[in-house]
């Protein structure tokens, strides 16, 4: 994206509103949790939590925002993001596989709701972005598929998928682009999380190449540990036996 | 635990949760060097409560659903690295490397740039499985992986089959140890003797074995090496003496991360390891590097996690050296080493110096640590 005309980046220089009451007590509140968790470590991922602690206490008591209000009323943004797996199997297989999304992708996420697979609700995490939306097959050929969203105001704007033969036999590539576009603070959102969205995306694909090649996905939740730390408990989130 | 932390406490039973699991009651499991690494926080992602031990055999209790090949009531060996058997990595023999036994493929990406295998018991980065050193382990993947083990061998005779015996003679194999050959091993710990033992049997003429414990070199002597104490010699010059001023045809560092060394570059080791400027000390592979006759190969056994300083990789270059590396590819070894240990070539008795109770854990992770009472290597019994 062209940087200058990047809303983000504009709206960042001009920002001067001070924060709200609830921001800066926000900002307090993760800040210092930050400085409590870099302090207790002597590593790389300290000293970025340290850093960006200071960041966030310092703003907040000095009443600079952290999130320009402007940000927030910025118009549409877009952002694409792609991956690509190679799949030890036949394009037929790695298509149709790609049509059930409700196979590979976690269960509580994906849901499929047209008895011939071709339209699903995918209900998202991601951050502060919650919520559902419903995206259907437009288009499909031997060789990809291309989904929209039932919406048009959706911030899943459109998936893309190709399928091509993978050199020296090692079955097909499967290639996955996805379309996100989105104002105000979902716009926001998208563009401060888009590594986690594409992290999100190779993981699915991962899961994707895992039900082919192996006929499941790879687990190691929930199993026995002993007792965690305060923060691994957290991040856990009950996910593991205890 | 954390981090120089191990403890026993009571965890619920693992479960099956894939249709290609296993559970296996553990009868031995051993301490490896790479265990202390995670306990010293060289590896990264390891969790206050996560449960170690890669080294570990014992019975089948339960299958999954899809695992025709095992029946409960088997004895086995469990590979260290989890492979799945069906993807591209697993079909060349490659079984660390396996694309789809890491749940948490993404963490070790952002680190590695891919994954490799998921590992039991070897944070979070590779996997997040529980380990073996526990009284049952779940076994993905268990239709592959484990190796089924008459009553005719010991636990000691086939457990480090696991490991380190794949281990120490990958070392050599990938380093094409041949006749005539000289070979020279940093690090006379249990994957050094057995890339030792690995250079004898596959033709090697002579082999140097360097280490700073007396024990430890003297348990090589026995085995027939060469031996060199880098607290002694200068290693440099010492082996080029041993070579007619040619430098070891094949360099094997089985030390690691956690390499002691000596001089200011050992310092400056301790120093920036402390600070995080790098994560892994590199005594050894450096001194590998600078002996290794030109054109030789350098073949790293020892484990690396992260980043290292000061690797002469100019040396490497304009003596055009080959480097072969990685994670025991265990699963292709099982059969030939196990023919190798039935035939006596092989005998992890040598190497096994104590047996403690699993309760006796933590005592045992510190005389294995410290090297206390010549320890060479701890089986643990549940």
């Amino acid at each position: 994206m062209d940087r200058h005309a990047d809303p983000l980046v504009s709206h960042r220089r001009r920002s001067a509103t001070p924060p709200g009451e609830l921001e800066r007590a926000v900002s307090t509140m993760t800040g210092a949790a930050l400085l409590v968790r870099g302090a207790a470590r002597r590593d790389l991922t300290g000293w970025l939590a340290l850093a960006a602690g200071g960041t966030l206490v310092v703003r907040s008591l000095t009443g600079r925002r952290v999130v320009p209000r402007a940000l927030l009323e910025a118009g549409p943004v877009e952002a694409v993001l792609v991956r690509a797996v190679t799949v030890g199997a036949r394009p037929e297989s790695v298509l149709e596989l790609s049509r059930q999304p409700e196979r590979w992708l976690p269960g509580d996420l994906v849901q499929a709701v047209a008895a011939d697979g071709g339209r699903w609700r995918v209900e998202y995490a991601l951050g502060p972005l919650r919520g559902s939306w419903e995206t259907t097959l437009s288009e499909q050929s031997g060789a990809g598929w291309l989904a929209s969203p039932v919406r048009p105001d959706s911030p899943l704007a459109g998936i893309e998928v190709s399928v091509e033969e993978a050199p020296d036999a090692r079955g097909c590539e499967l290639r996955v682009r996805v379309t996100l576009r989105a104002g105000g603070a979902t716009g926001y959102s998208l563009q401060a999380l888009r590594g986690v969205a594409e992290r999100a995306l190779g993981h699915a694909l991962q899961r994707f190449r895992q039900v082919l090649e192996t006929g499941e996905v790879a687990r190691s939740h929930p199993q026995p540990h002993g007792r965690r730390g305060v923060l691994a408990a957290l991040v856990a989130g009950g996910k593991e036996a205890s | 635990m954390g981090k120089g932390d191990v403890r026993i406490e009571e965890v619920p039973e693992p479960r099956i949760l894939n249709p290609r699991d296993a559970i296996v009651r553990v009868t031995s499991t051993a301490i490896c060097g790479s265990d202390l690494h995670l306990l010293g926080g060289f590896v990264p992602t390891l969790q206050r409560g996560d449960v170690l031990g890669h080294e570990f055999m014992g019975e089948v209790v339960e299958l999954g659903s899809a695992v025709a090949n095992l029946e409960v009531g088997d004895r086995v060996i469990v590979p260290f690295p989890i492979a799945c058997g069906g993807c591209w990595y697993c079909r060349q023999d490659l079984h660390s490397l396996c694309d789809n036994s890491n749940p948490n493929a993404w963490m070790a990406e952002e680190l590695f740039g891919h994954s490799p295998a998921g590992i039991f018991g070897y944070s979070h980065l590779l996997g997040g499985y529980a380990g073996g050193q526990a009284e049952r382990v779940r076994v993905p993947f268990a239709d592959v992986g484990p190796l089924k083990i008459g009553p005719e061998l010991s636990d000691d005779q086939v457990l480090l089959l696991s490991d380190v015996i794949p281990t120490g003679w990958m070392a050599a194999e990938q380093a094409d140890v041949g006749r005539g050959q000289v070979v020279a091993i940093w690090g006379c710990g249990p994957v050094g003797q057995f890339a030792l033992r690995a250079s004898q049997l596959l033709g090697a003429s002579s082999v140097i074995a360097i280490d700073r414990i007396d024990a430890r070199l003297r348990m090589a002597q026995r085995l027939g090496a060469e031996v060199l104490n880098y607290e002694e010699v200068k290693v440099q010059d010492a082996l080029r003496d041993l070579t007619g001023g040619r430098g070891p045809d094949v360099c094997i560092d089985a030390v690691g991360l956690e390499a002691h060394g000596t001089g200011p570059l050992a310092l400056y080791d301790r120093v920036a390891t402390s600070v995080r400027f790098e994560t892994d000390r590199g005594a050894a592979l450096r001194e590998a590097l600078l002996a290794c006759r030109k054109g030789g190969t350098v073949s790293i056994a020892g484990v690396y996690g992260g980043y290292l300083d000061k690797v002469p990789l100019g040396a490497a270059f304009n003596k055009a050296l080959r480097l072969r590396m990685g994670q025991t590819h265990v699963h292709r070894y099982l059969r030939p080493l196990l023919e190798r240990v039935e035939r006596g070539e092989l005998d992890a008795r040598e190497i096994i110096t104590h047996h403690l109770p699993l309760d006796e854990a933590p005592h045992a992770y510190e005389i294995f640590r410290d090297k206390e009472d010549e320890c060479m290597k701890v089986v643990l019994h549940p």
